[in-house]
């Protein structure tokens, strides 16, 4: 006989583990290539008469701007236009290791595609499924405070092992388990290899690209 | 001559404009796919909606103003093709039995124990319903963000929500 939900939170429950087992489900191979290829393939016809155009029409305005400011040689320099500033954002991440020894890592990186593909992953993340039965953790985790120019910063909290539990202030948890993008992007962002983004102990000593556990001192024998 | 420089610029360009396009969708093709095939239920169909979903974001390359917004404009554009979905939709009407005569799918989802149940509740959904179940319990967004993603009003969403829930839960616990 089998056991039948009694509760919405039961049937939220078993929709969240259901979407997360087809979400789960491998992209088909290729399938990113295939896709922009088409995009372009499709796109492209239009897409060139645009720029065509676009090209255009810079290129016969800069004629006429030569034009007018030939007649007008003698009127006094306008000033350099500044780039217009696009809207800044800077990036704070600490980790925190756990019970493992870890070299202490504190970096601000203000590369505005970077920090915006990491808070685009973070933002992507799923929802945790609080049932979820994870690998142990060290509780090494990262501190990522994202501080956008001219709104409230905020910060995310990423536990680098177990369910890979994310917190970001009072919202619900997510996890990054099974993201491992968010993962490579902050690899990338760090400069570091994914096995140092996410350090395995070490249980051997043969094992290699691992982290030794902190040495508790040994209580005296009585 | 202009004519050819403009050619070779308007070239570059485009080759610049196609490579910062390719890095930016990339590693949302993955997602996109995850949440077309949860809407669509069909691996060839969500295939073709993420390759629709890219040749739109390409042709509205130009409009996207924010680019940290990015994640939710192709979700929108995704979902959007998700739920207006045309194509097949004289062969099915013509030959509703085609599906008997289809080449099955090569890797058909694997599920266990309740989840099989889950699976044959959530087909019955409508694709509306399927997309704010996806977006509110698995993403986490709020009934107002979904109706946002859906590109249909509050009141909308939460009525899809509602009935898709009473449906799931009645599938559930009906024997």
């Amino acid at each position: 006989m089998t056991e039948r939900p009694a509760s919405d939170k039961d049937v939220a429950g078993l929709t969240r583990a259901y979407i997360a087992r087809v979400h789960d489900d491998s992209t088909p191979s290729g399938l990113e290539d295939r896709a922009i290829v088409y995009a372009f393939s499709r796109g492209r016809t239009k897409l060139a008469a645009r720029f065509l155009l676009g090209a255009l029409i810079v290129v016969i305005s800069a004629l006429t701007a030569v034009g007018v400011l030939a007649f007008h040689h003698d009127a006094q320099p306008s000033a350099v236009p500044t780039p217009s500033s696009a809207a800044q954002i800077q990036l704070h991440v600490v980790r925190f290791p756990g019970k493992v020894v870890l070299p202490s890592l504190d970096r601000t990186i203000s590369d505005r595609p970077i920090v915006a593909r990491l808070a685009t992953d973070i933002r992507s993340l799923p929802l945790f499924p609080r049932d979820e039965r994870c690998a142990a953790s060290d509780g090494t985790y990262y501190s990522l405070t994202f501080t956008p120019a001219g709104a409230p910063s905020w910060t995310a909290s990423i536990g680098a092992q177990g369910c890979e539990v994310v917190q970001i202030a009072d919202q619900p948890l997510r996890w990054a388990a099974h993201s491992p993008q968010l993962w490579a992007d902050l690899a990338t962002a760090l400069g570091l290899r994914p096995d140092q983004i996410q350090p395995s102990v070490c249980i051997d000593p043969a094992m290699r690209n691992c982290a030794p556990l902190v040495a508790f001192p040994i209580p005296p024998a009585t | 001559m202009v004519h050819s420089v403009v050619n070779v610029k308007a070239s570059a360009s485009l080759v610049g404009e196609q490579e910062a396009f390719e890095r930016a969708v990339a590693p949302e093709i993955d997602r996109l796919f995850g949440l077309a095939l949860t809407i669509v239920g069909d691996r060839g169909e969500a295939e073709d909606v993420v390759q629709e979903t890219m040749l739109s974001a390409w042709r509205r390359w130009s409009q996207l103003r924010d680019p940290s917004n990015q994640s939710a404009w192709l979700t929108r554009i995704c979902i959007n093709h998700c739920l207006h979905r045309r194509r097949d939709l004289v062969r099915r009407v013509l030959w509703p039995h085609d599906r008997w005569l289809s080449v099955p799918d090569p890797r058909p989802l694997r599920l266990d124990g309740r989840l099989v149940e889950v699976d044959r509740a959530f087909r019955r959904l409508s694709p509306p319903q399927r997309a704010v179940v996806t977006l509110h319990l698995y993403y986490g967004f709020t009934v107002d963000e979904c109706a946002a993603l859906l590109g249909c009003r509050p009141g909308t969403a939460r009525s899809h929500l509602g009935r898709a829930m009473t449906k799931l839960r009645k599938e559930l616990t009906d024997d």
